[in-house]
């Protein structure tokens, strides 16, 4: 018989006191991590997105609002021969376009009709070019029911701070197609007109090699770009005509100058490129030896303010054209239009 | 030791808890069973105001803008993309908004740049723009983050510029931080309250000696017990009316209720000298 000790030991947590220990100490814890790092969850803060440069700077809508306010801006403007005309025209266009309204407005032909200028038609945003930087271009269409032609109109933003303003409104062939230029919001890249871009050759090039093969009596034959579309049809069918009605008595020369200095380049989806420049077409008529003078048209007349002339008759047009060109094969010309501007008899 | 752990971690409960309330009841007060935060700046400028994405598409909820002219003057805003109102802004003097501080519900601004602002309406790369005579209102749609929104007076100063941004939950969320204050106030002062079961001290009892060997030791200091261990019949307490015990129950110091010293019913030894029944016999 082993006597029992007989001392307590000293009191021990019993197993709830340590229960209610640790889980005090896990949510005092928690507590802590919380107020560490998952403030900004708790309150539903994520962090700032990052902005996709790559892409259009405008999306449709607002594409949409500034080439409708252009086009509605550029017909109210047009066919102004005044100071204020010409100073609003400024306002919302520029380059090509506005030589061209410009010369229409000298010559008071009314905006809309055989103009060079679409009426204001709600447009169709086309393509934007792509990316943050300056300059930018929006690519909308628009379509005259009227004549059932569907437009092409390039506005540029040269600066941050400057407006869009339309560079080229150019009505497309019947049958045209303009290739695709890839997703809306993605934007299209904007081109140097002057530069090949992985083409054969480069847009400005395609553009003097069309002027050259559309000239008459005898164009320059060329693989790079098409020259049987309508347009160059049609200048060949008028000057054939021109050519006939003369007779002995003269000689029909155009010649087509390429005026590349606003020109606009996008990239197509394929690879491909879509050009808008502006050709100026001569038209020099000459009295044959044998004929003493020549009577000219009424429309001539005015412009040159010559009823007759003796030694030359020289007109100038304003050609804009959109002109496709393939990553591989042969451009095309899809859209076209002519304005006679100016004339000079002698 | 485990009391004090348990005090300081009382202590330590009760104070979270308290902040967490007042925390959690100050901001559910501010932004109302609506939620919403009111940030408010007085630029008193006629500079433009640039609030940026890190404060307009942080969130996922909308987030209402307005801009008050000085009395008479009209107000022009617009959103843009952050790298073209930055490249439009350029490098003319403008109020650029950093922060929000929550304490006081204000815009945090700062004033950068030098020179006149160009005509920001005439640029063509506004994604929105509105302006009145008057207070212009402006909802910022997260669907189109990143954006910068642009602010500038015409003909007058910005009074005030206020960014509200609504989001229930945020209500809710302090009404639950208040909630669990509360609770952990509980939680620390009933830790803090809560007493431990109080042991006595040591006892120390000499060792009994075996029954049958023992002599009238110290724990039977009367002789009532012979060297037998047998109880002196003249010397037996309490036999007659049975008021008392017939012997004593303890041995040595009185133990207390909960002593180990107690009887040990199961005890594997019927024998133990302990026992009060083999004391008495």
């Amino acid at each position: 018989m082993t006597p029992r000790p007989l001392t307590t030991p000293r009191a021990l947590p019993t197993p709830r006191s340590l229960s209610r220990l640790a889980a005090a100490t896990t949510l005092l814890g928690a507590l802590a991590l919380a107020g560490c790092g998952t403030q900004n969850a708790l309150v539903g803060l994520h962090p700032t997105p990052t902005e996709q440069t790559a892409s259009a700077p405008l999306d449709a809508e607002g594409a949409t609002a500034v080439a409708a306010r252009l086009l509605a801006a550029s017909e109210a403007a047009a066919g102004d021969s005044s100071k204020a005309g010409a100073a609003a025209r400024a306002e919302v266009l520029s380059g090509d376009a506005l030589r061209v309204a410009n010369a229409e407005a000298a010559r008071a032909i009314p905006a809309a009709k055989d103009t060079e200028l679409a009426p204001a038609a709600t447009p169709t945003i086309v393509a934007q070019s792509q990316g943050r930087q300056w300059p930018r271009a929006i690519l909308a269409s628009t379509l005259d029911e009227a004549s059932n032609t569907q437009w092409l109109h390039v506005m540029v933003s040269p600066k941050a701070g400057q407006p869009f303003r339309i560079v080229s409104s150019v009505p497309m062939f019947g049958g045209a197609e303009l290739p695709a230029l890839g997703e809306k919001l993605a934007g299209a890249p904007l081109l140097d007109t002057a530069q090949k871009n992985g083409l054969q050759v480069s847009p400005a090039d395609a553009v003097k090699a069309y002027a050259a093969a559309v000239a008459q009596p005898k164009g320059k034959p060329t693989d790079v770009v098409a020259s049987n579309d309508p347009f160059a049809t049609g200048l060949k069918t008028s000057a054939a005509t021109q050519a006939k009605a003369l007779g002995r008595l003269g000689t029909l020369a155009q010649n087509h100058v390429p005026q590349l200095q606003d020109a606009v380049t996008f990239q197509l989806a394929d690879g491909g490129a879509v050009t808008f420049a502006l050709m100026q077409r001569t038209d020099t008529v000459t009295p044959k030896p044998g004929a003493k003078e020549l009577v000219l048209p009424a429309e001539y007349a005015k412009l040159t303010g010559k009823p007759k002339v003796t030694k030359s008759l020289v007109l100038d047009n304003l050609e804009p054209i959109v002109l496709v060109l393939p990553k591989t094969g042969e451009g095309r010309v899809i859209g076209a239009s002519d304005l006679l501007v100016s004339g000079k008899g002698q | 030791m485990a009391t004090i752990v348990k005090r300081v971690l009382g202590v330590l409960l009760a104070l979270l808890g308290l902040v967490l309330s007042a925390v959690g009841l100050w901001f559910a007060t501010q932004l109302g069973s609506s939620g919403t935060a009111e940030f408010v700046v007085h630029p008193a400028t006629a500079d433009p105001v640039l609030i940026g994405p890190d404060m307009l598409n942080r969130v996922d909820a909308d987030v209402v803008v307005t801009a008050t002219p000085t009395s008479g003057g009209s107000v022009w805003m617009a959103l843009a993309n952050p790298s073209d109102a930055t490249a439009v802004v350029g490098g003319s003097q403008h109020v650029a908004v950093t922060g929000a501080s929550v304490t006081d519900w204000t815009l945090l601004t700062k004033t950068t740049g030098s020179g006149a602002a160009p005509d920001f309406a005439a640029a063509d790369l506004w994604r929105q723009q509105d302006d009145a005579k008057g207070p212009v209102t402006l909802t910022v749609k997260q669907a189109g983050a990143p954006e910068t929104l642009v602010v500038t007076a015409q003909g007058g100063q910005l009074d005030t510029v206020t960014l509200a941004v609504t989001n229930k939950s945020w209500f809710v969320e302090a009404v639950v931080a208040a909630l669990i204050g509360l609770f952990l106030i509980v939680a620390g002062v009933v830790l803090l309250t809560s007493r431990t079961r109080r042991h006595p001290g040591p006892v120390a009892v000499p060792p009994v000696p075996v029954a049958p060997d023992a002599p009238a030791g110290p724990t039977d200091p009367e002789g009532a017990i012979d060297a037998e261990g047998t109880i002196d019949p003249d010397r037996t307490v309490g036999a007659g009316d049975g008021a008392e015990p017939t012997a004593p129950l303890t041995l040595g110091d009185e133990p207390g209720p909960d002593s180990d010293l107690q009887h040990d019913s199961d005890s594997d030894d019927p024998t133990s000298p302990t026992d009060p029944q083999e004391v008495t016999r």
